[in-house]
């Protein structure tokens, strides 16, 4: 561990060198580089107190309305896919219902054995 | 500063005009993303970015050297009772020179040194000049490079090893 930390200090000292002997049009690049970017910091920095609070409040507030928004819809589907199952089930028993009271049940209905014993246990209140 | 980050992206990239490219939209990153932070994490902050920019030059080009990791792989497999560390000797007298001869030589050295950097594994040479030229520790380097400490522990060995092997190969004791 010893050897392998000289050794990294060894060609750190030479990687310096390198860094320093930079040619000089690189050297002035990367500083006009450094510049341009010291440059706009400051115009983020304005930016930043001139539209200040809305942006805050939209990058904190609009990822959760987004996902409120998914949530809210998923609820909505389910709750909605449940409702119809009910409202079909309903219409089914209704139509049973009717042609019960109509008497217009097909012969099949009262072959039914259940349906006999059903019959005799709730006779009609006519 | 900038000359270090700009060597770092030229090792990695090997063409002086995108390595200039990449010091530039780091240190825009970071001026514009992160100006208000406090002075102290400047510097964390650029090296993520910066190793960032690197890694998305990559994405973007697909020319991941893959033949340099492979060889950088086998290559202590194939000497591994022999640790190169133990081999170097590290001498004062290497880091001073006067001569018009020996600042040559310097340079050469240099030169050897940073191309033999170049050949490392890209995360091999972001674990070791982070650790080691930009002397973050342990935990920064893993947290600018999103992995485990014992990750840059073996990134940094394996560097070191490899970069002892191939400089013992050209035959340089330093």
């Amino acid at each position: 561990m010893n050897r392998e930390r000289e050794l990294a200090h060894k060609i750190r000292h030479y990687l310096n060198l390198g860094a320093d002997e930079v040619d000089r049009g690189t050297a002035d690049r990367l500083f006009a580089a450094r510049r341009s970017a010291l440059a706009r910091q400051k115009t983020a920095n304005a930016q930043r107190t001139l539209a200040g609070i809305g942006h805050i409040a939209a990058e904190a507030v609009l990822p959760r309305v987004k996902a409120l928004i998914a949530i809210a819809g998923l609820i909505t589907g389910v709750v909605g896919v449940s409702l119809w199952n009910d409202a079909e089930k309903t219409a089914e028993l209704e139509e049973i219902d009717i042609a019960l009271l109509a008497d217009d049940l097909p012969i099949n209905a009262y072959l039914d054995k259940g349906f006999q014993t059903w019959i005799s246990e709730h006779p009609s209140q006519d | 500063m900038e000359r270090r980050a700009y060597k770092q992206a030229l090792f990695a990239v090997r063409d002086t005009e995108t390595a200039l490219d990449i010091v530039q939209d780091a240190m825009l990153k970071l001026a514009e993303k992160y100006g208000d932070k406090p002075a102290g994490e400047l510097p964390m902050l650029f090296q993520r970015i910066l190793q960032n920019t690197i890694r998305d030059f990559y994405r973007r080009q697909k020319v991941r050297s893959l033949w340099t990791t492979l060889l950088s792989a086998l290559s202590p497999a194939g000497d591994e009772e022999a640790d190169p560390l133990e081999t170097l000797e590290i001498t004062r007298e290497t880091y001073f020179r006067d001569t018009p001869h020996e600042r040559l030589e310097q340079s050469q050295l240099v030169e050897i040194i940073e191309e033999e950097v170049g050949k490392l594994p890209l995360r091999q040479r972001e674990a070791f000049l982070m650790r080691y030229w930009e002397d973050r520790d342990i935990a920064e380097t893993a947290a600018a490079m999103g992995c485990s400490e014992g990750s840059v522990k073996t990134h940094c060995s394996r560097a070191t090893h490899s970069l002892a092997a191939a400089l013992k190969a050209r035959g340089i004791t330093l």
